[in-house]
């Protein structure tokens, strides 16, 4: 008797398994977007969090599941790897990518750092004496890109300086407990460093503005499969934008944001300060089709070439056709 | 050889046959990655995700010859780097380690001072108390060194207090007896009789040393094997991270074979069961 309700139950569970195994594959999989912590993306946590996200795609008839990384440059190597179809970066860590086969497309501009990102030094260091200064920061990021502009205005290169490879956060935690005399890092570092009265910002990204560019780039190839999920992830960015514009919504948009991101509302607030948020879709259609980014790509491809990220020439693309579909919520 | 001998436990096979299942996964693996590679090439020529043998190679040309941009060689600056950091971390950890749990092991007050908080510390993974490294000791070659001590030491430590305490008690009382000193039983008696285990798990060391020291090498560097695998992800140079793995792993395979080629010379007396 035990024997034989053995075999039933074995039966059963191989049935259950081809029943799921033939799910998961009969079923089209969800499109992937990857997105990290950081001031300008938080929006899209929000978009998550508020229902917006689901709004949209079911308006648009698609699935959109938010891969959530807590390691920025993973999010780019998925991306890379064709793991994710769409994912949040700047516009330096979408060349690789490009130069790498993927057909790269911008389909939405987040924002750009004016004051967010920036090179913060130890009282009694400045442009006079900065040749031999050592400096932490995370080479090949915005932060290194940042430096390279500072030092092309006090007519120092590279090679002048010494430069220690830490990851971001470390460095600006490194600052703050006096164990560094220069660092290149990003905000809440930068503000808490000198709150704190540890140093002074150097040199920020008011200073170049329009030049780190964070953007959502799809997977063009898929993009034109299915632009629908596009158009339904921009529009619930939209919704976001809509949330945060409003004086009446804005302060729990920010709790929300700053909760998600680990922050307190203050301090959030003093984030988004160093944060160009692209709130209107129009400002992002001209933006893309402007000289002025096509001006900055030629920057940072000049960057990435010279420190081989890129061996090509490469060209992103921008599409705003997705942007000028997006219609106000109903 | 029959079938039936390869089945019956403990039997030996001859060599030919041995050499030939060392080989197996190692090819097992190539071909699967080429294979892998290949189909992702297929459909993305420029793919670099998982770069092709034409890629290993434009990658391992690239770390020996003078770059261009910083002027130096990376892989001899890597090694010597990295190299140099480890020899100095293993070297304390296993100085501190031996002397620690060989105390430990013969003296109780030492143990009763020493044991309880070496337990507890070990479950403590060292990579949390970065902000903590960067506080007291800065960002330099000492926090490197520190972060490795760390997460090598509290195992070996107690490690080298077993071997240590199963020292046959008669083996002691021995030597005692034919009028050894104190210091004569400590060195002489328990470190001598325990060495060969301790050699077996400073093998064993090694291997969570080469963890801390990428671990180590993500902060504030400027050299080594470790900074470059996690610099060139942002290159996308899996190229360069494959050939890094390999050398590490080569560089950790030869000291491991070393040492136990040791153990088995001059220590075959502990291997006797």
């Amino acid at each position: 008797m035990r024997h034989k309700l053995q075999i039933y139950l074995s039966y059963l569970l191989i049935f259950c398994l081809l029943v799921f195994i033939s799910n998961q594959v009969m079923h089209a999989k969800p499109v992937k977007v990857g997105v990290s912590i950081w001031t300008g993306w938080m929006p899209i946590y929000l978009m998550e969090e508020k229902g917006f996200l689901k709004k949209r795609a079911q308006e648009y008839g698609v699935e959109i599941e938010l891969k959530k990384f807590k390691d920025y440059l993973a999010s780019v190597q998925a991306f890379t790897a064709g793991e994710l179809d769409a994912c949040a970066m700047t516009i330096m860590d979408a060349l690789p990518p490009a130069d790498a086969g993927i057909d790269v497309a911008a389909v939405l501009v987040n924002d750009f750092s004016k004051g967010g990102d920036g090179i913060l030094v130890q009282y009694g260091i400045d442009g006079s004496n900065f040749k031999g200064v050592e400096i932490l920061l995370e080479e090949f990021s915005v932060s290194h890109y940042l430096l390279l502009r500072y030092l092309e205005t006090i007519g120092l290169t590279e090679r002048d300086i010494k430069i220690k490879n830490t990851p971001g956060d470390d460095a600006g935690r490194a600052f703050l407990a006096g164990n560094a005399e220069a660092v290149a890092t990003w905000n809440p570092h930068l503000f808490l460093a000198e709150d704190a009265g540890r140093g002074y910002v150097l040199f920020n990204s008011k200073k170049i503005p329009g030049e780190i560019i964070d953007l959502v780039v799809f997977n063009n190839k898929r993009l034109k499969q299915n632009p629908k999920v596009a158009q339904a992830f921009v529009s619930a960015w939209y919704d976001a934008m809509e949330m945060i514009k409003n004086p009446e919504t804005r302060q729990e948009a920010i709790i929300i944001m700053s909760d998600l991101a680990g922050t307190k509302p203050a301090e959030f607030n003093k984030m988004l300060e160093g944060t160009d948020l692209f709130l209107d879709p129009q400002r992002a259609i001209d933006f893309l089709n402007s000289e002025e980014i096509r001006k900055t790509e030629k920057k940072v491809v000049k960057f990435a070439q010279s420190h081989g990220l890129i061996n090509d020439e490469v060209n992103l693309k921008y599409n705003t056709t997705v942007i000028q579909t997006v219609r106000p919520m109903k | 050889m029959s079938a039936r001998k390869l089945c019956r436990v403990g039997e030996e096979i001859d060599s030919r046959l041995a050499s030939i299942l060392v080989l197996l996964p190692i090819v097992f693996v190539i071909s699967l990655y080429l294979y892998g590679s290949h189909k992702r090439h297929q459909e993305n020529p420029k793919d670099r995700m998982m770069p092709n043998l034409r890629q290993i190679q434009t990658g391992i040309v690239k770390t020996v010859e003078v770059n261009r941009r910083t002027g130096d060689r990376w892989l001899w600056k890597d090694l010597k780097y990295s190299l140099r950091l480890m020899v100095i971390s293993v070297a304390i950890t296993v100085i501190c380690a031996v002397l620690v749990g060989l105390y430990m092991a013969c003296f109780s007050a030492i143990e009763a001072l020493h044991m309880k908080f070496v337990r507890f510390v070990s479950f403590i993974p060292p990579l949390a108390l970065l902000p903590l490294i960067f506080i007291f000791v800065g960002t330099d070659a000492p926090a490197k060194v520190l972060l490795i001590f760390l997460g090598t030491y509290f195992i070996l430590v107690m490690d080298v207090f077993l071997a240590c305490k199963d020292v046959p008690k008669k083996l002691i009382r021995k030597a005692y007896t034919m009028g050894a000193s104190t210091v004569e039983v400590v060195f002489k008696v328990v470190l001598m009789f325990a060495w060969p285990r301790i050699l077996n798990s400073i093998r064993f060391t090694l291997r969570q040393a080469w963890i801390f020291l990428i671990a180590a090498e993500m902060i504030a560097s400027e050299a080594g094997l470790g900074y470059r695998i996690i610099l060139v992800q942002r290159q996308i140079g899996v190229n360069i991270i494959l050939w890094y793995l390999f050398i590490i792993g080569t560089i950790g395979f030869t000291c491991d074979f070393i040492l136990l080629k040791v153990i088995q010379k001059y220590y075959a007396w502990s291997l006797e069961k």
